[in-house]
């Protein structure tokens, strides 16, 4: 198949609004690289992939009644 | 009544059709951490539940289970469930149009493009490779093709665009259709712990049909469950592409506790709840 990548973020949103953070296992990320990404169903997922490469994001809600989005993606590089 | 509690059933289709197990391909998630969950966001899912008394010491409810599964490729949930089929309808209304408009311009002879056949047979695959690919969903058991859903779906990718197939070794990376749970059973069902089923209700992001719960919180302990997952493999034969169902399983456990029951909203003190003061 040709390659593209899918990032899946899961948020547990009335535990994040109660504790006024994503932290503290509220937010976990995972994707569909083929090339063994790194942190895989933690907040500091590390996706693996090449230039050029299209990444998608989509965000769930843990509870279907606590509707959740994604509001922006700022890409930085990392120290 | 309790806080219903969901548990989240997240895989990576690709990886676990590629390695055919579920085994390092899953993700679980629970919404019980304040109660004392371990593993979420791995693939052993230890879920807490806090049964059976509340702080005064009164006799909590029975505790809710829902299972929801997803992809980590597949088409937000959040999506309408006519996505498919309405993308689908509309694209071969577009090819419809787009053969009305071919049909003009030859008449015209446009821009004197349509000098000889092979100008329009150009334009006509044109049309046709955009018009997508449709896919049937196989029976598990007898081979029968059916339609997904009401209509025939065509095969998108996760941002709902159309794909061309050129052929069956060289696939685009397509919206791996989500999992679905076909049962629930293991030690905690055995020793009648949780009395799961399958519950239809009219909600339109899942589909329908759910798995869910009802938790025996009178006895304390660990206990493992399973669930079926099947998820679906595209391929092509008989001139078809179609969808064929893979069977696979994978484990979690639920953890019992005579701890007090915690709302959240309320910080989850273990104390009595603070009444608003009117």
């Amino acid at each position: 198949m040709e390659s593209k990548i899918s990032i899946c973020t899961v948020v547990d949103v009335i535990e994040s609004l109660s504790g006024g953070t994503l932290q503290n296992g509220n937010l976990c990320m995972m994707d569909n690289s083929p090339y063994n990404s790194t942190n895989q169903g933690t907040p500091n997922l590390c996706t693996l992939c090449y230039p050029g490469q299209t990444i998608n994001w989509t965000i769930l809600a843990l509870d279907v009644q606590t509707p959740v989005e994604i509001k922006n993606i700022n890409i930085s590089s990392s120290g | 009544m309790s806080q219903q509690l969901a548990i989240i059933l997240m895989v990576d289709v690709e990886a676990a059709l590629k390695d055919n197990t579920l085994e390092g391909n899953t993700y679980l998630f629970d919404n019980m951490k304040l109660q004392g969950s371990e593993g979420l966001g791995t693939g052993k899912l230890i879920s807490a539940i806090n049964g059976i008394s509340y702080y005064d010491g009164s006799q909590a409810d029975k505790q809710i289970l829902n299972w929801l599964p997803y992809g980590v490729g597949s088409l937000p949930p959040t999506l309408p469930k006519s996505f498919l089929a309405d993308k689908s309808k509309n694209s071969d209304l577009n090819t419809i149009e787009d053969f009305k408009a071919l049909a003009e311009r030859i008449e015209t002879n446009e821009n004197s493009q349509f000098t000889d056949i092979a100008s329009v047979v150009e334009e006509l695959k044109k049309i046709s490779s955009s018009a997508g690919v449709k896919a049937k969903v196989q029976s598990k058991f007898q081979g029968i093709l059916h339609d997904l859903g009401i209509s025939e779906h065509k095969i998108m990718d996760i941002t709902g665009e159309l794909i061309t197939i050129e052929s069956e070794g060289k696939i685009p990376e397509i919206n791996s259709l989500t999992p679905i749970i076909t049962g629930i059973s293991g030690e905690a069902v055995d020793k009648n712990i949780i009395y799961p089923a399958a519950y239809g209700s009219p909600d339109m992001v899942t589909d329908g049909w759910y798995w869910s719960a009802s938790v025996d919180t009178y006895r304390p302990g660990t206990y493992a469950y399973t669930m079926d997952v099947q998820l679906y493999k595209l391929s092509h034969s008989d001139g078809q592409w179609r969808w064929i169902p893979v069977h696979m399983r994978c484990e979690a456990y639920i953890r019992i506790t005579n701890d007090f029951k915690k709302n959240g909203f309320t910080n989850a003190g273990v104390g009595s709840l603070p009444l608003p003061i009117i």
